[in-house]
């Protein structure tokens, strides 16, 4: 598994499809931060929401930069599918980690914060950006071009997929009462916005169960992608 | 011993059909050819064979875990020399660095990988280049099964000797071999069976042996030589030009044989044909 990560991430770098979102993220990152005091907890609710999507068009080209030809031989040589796609969410999950500790502490470095942050605090934001990303990566797994080819249709419903997921909240508010349940079928990145949104969160059952659940979700959808991409055959056509 | 079996499998493009009930079994030190016209599903068959893909009904059954496979279409758009690429597939395959050193070494040798590619990423290297670092990297470590669609595609005539000596050797060593192919070199040296993808089915097809000769003409004490060439070569088809100098139909594989015992014996070769079907 260690060779697979190495050699996806090395292949993917010198590609540097990367550039478009680590640079978009960094700088939002540096321009959020330009006016101080900001509250804890609802500006790492925005920073989550920008990396969902960074993390979504980092899963989208790194899962998609391996050619059908070039899988195969990979696939042969690792003697498995799974473990060829479970390395590439683990390369997706590396490069995000550092971009979290660029969202997490480049504020508390700065002094961005209009009261100083505790151990819990950086430690629930982490966990809030690891877990809202690692769902971005597992909805991002159906929109790549193991599923569809066609590249601009499967971009726009996937952002259209994401952004209605983390306004899931208003949504609900203005349908129809009765019909709140068609959200459910999006996923739950809302749950950690609403969490976070508050200036005081505190480490408690709520929040941990809601932790749970998104570990759960975006678990599930990577392990029903990893069953489905075998009965599909993978870039077979 | 059965290596690859494939009972009643059907595979699936979408909604079309393009296997339909296969069954076939490839046991070990066999060598065979899977021949078809264009888009009946030869690489497809490579394929399921390789694992990457899945019946869409029925049984695949392997007794064998280390192979290697070497798609008709070779990787092109890597951001890697060819020996970082074949460093990297070794590592994943399990080999240890040191071993991967020596062994990529060897095969750029057997492959005649010219030394000025090795800077150059593969995405920038000529289709050859491309087609011997793909069979590069299925030989890494010498598979007890070897799956080439279409090996010869893209190599000049001087590669494609080199890839079917090499071949043979790999036969000798008791390597199964399956390959698709249209060019009749492979198959005619190298098949001992061969496969026929007609109407979605796969069927046992026919080995056509067609022979080559070559016509050698020689001087030397026929009286001599007669007695040690006559197991070798057809005696019938053999004349005599002039005084001391005679003709001799061989076939191609005997002909290195032949020549070393008229040289054993005091006799000089004046002509020797090329290979033909006569």
């Amino acid at each position: 598994m260690k060779a697979l990560v190495s050699y996806m991430l090395k292949d993917y770098l010198r590609s540097y499809l990367y550039v478009p979102p680590v640079s978009l993220f960094c700088l939002w990152t540096f321009v959020a931060y330009t006016y101080v005091p900001n509250p804890i907890f609802s500006s790492y609710a925005v920073s989550c929401a920008v990396l969902y999507f960074a993390a979504a068009w980092l899963t989208i080209t790194l899962v998609n930069r391996e050619d059908a030809t070039q899988f195969h031989i990979t696939a042969v040589h690792a003697r498995s599918f799974n473990t060829v796609f479970l390395s590439k969410v683990i390369g997706v999950l590396i490069m995000i980690s550092f971009l979290i500790m660029l969202a997490v502490l480049y504020p508390i470095l700065i002094g961005a914060f209009h009261r100083s942050v505790t151990l819990w605090d950086v430690l629930i934001a982490i966990t809030a950006h690891f877990l809202i990303s690692f769902l971005g990566v597992a909805v991002s797994l159906y929109f790549t071009k193991i599923w569809s080819r066609r590249k601009l249709s499967t971009w726009l419903l996937l952002v259209l997929i994401l952004v209605i997921s983390l306004v899931k909240g208003g949504v609900v508010d203005s349908l129809p009462s009765g019909f709140s349940f068609v959200t459910w079928v999006f996923p739950p990145s809302f749950a950690i916005i609403d969490v976070l949104s508050q200036d005081t969160v505190t480490a408690n059952g709520q929040l941990f169960f809601t932790f749970i659940y998104i570990l759960g979700y975006a678990s599930l959808l990577t392990v029903i992608f990893l069953v489905l991409v075998r009965k599909k055959n993978a870039f077979l056509t | 011993m059965r290596m690859i079996e494939l009972k009643d499998v059907d595979v699936k493009i979408g909604d079309q059909v393009i296997l339909n009930n296969v069954s076939i079994s490839l046991k070990e030190k066999e060598c065979v050819a899977v021949i078809g016209e264009n888009g009946t599903g030869k690489s497809l068959l490579l394929k399921l064979l390789a694992g990457v893909v899945s019946p869409t009904k029925g049984q695949v059954r392997r007794d064998i875990k280390e192979y290697g496979y070497a798609p008709e279409i070779p990787p092109k758009s890597l951001h890697f020399t060819a020996k970082e690429y074949l460093t990297h597939m070794g590592r994943i395959e399990g080999m240890s660095r040191e071993e991967l050193e020596n062994r990529v070494t060897l095969l750029f040798k057997q492959f005649n990988f010219n030394f000025h590619f090795h800077q150059d990423y593969i995405y920038k290297l000529s289709k050859g280049n491309k087609q011997k670092i793909n069979l590069m990297q299925s030989l890494l470590r010498e598979p007890s099964i070897l799956l080439l669609d279409e090996p010869l595609s893209g190599l000049d005539p001087h590669s494609q000797e080199n890839l079917l000596q090499y071949l043979k050797q790999l036969k000798e060593k008791k390597t199964t071999i399956i390959f698709t192919c249209h060019e009749g070199v492979l198959k005619e040296n190298l098949a001992d069976r061969i496969l026929l993808i007609e109407n979605k089915e796969v069927k046992e097809g026919e080995m056509k042996t067609e022979k080559s000769y070559r016509t050698v003409q020689f001087s030397g004490n026929l009286d001599e030589i007669s007695p040690l060439i006559n197991k070798t070569v057809d005696m019938q088809t053999l004349r005599r030009l002039q005084d001391g100098i005679f003709e001799v139909n061989v076939e191609a594989n005997n002909s290195d044989k032949l020549l070393l015992t008229i040289i054993n014996q005091g006799g000089k070769i004046k002509f020797l044909s090329k290979k033909s079907r006569i």
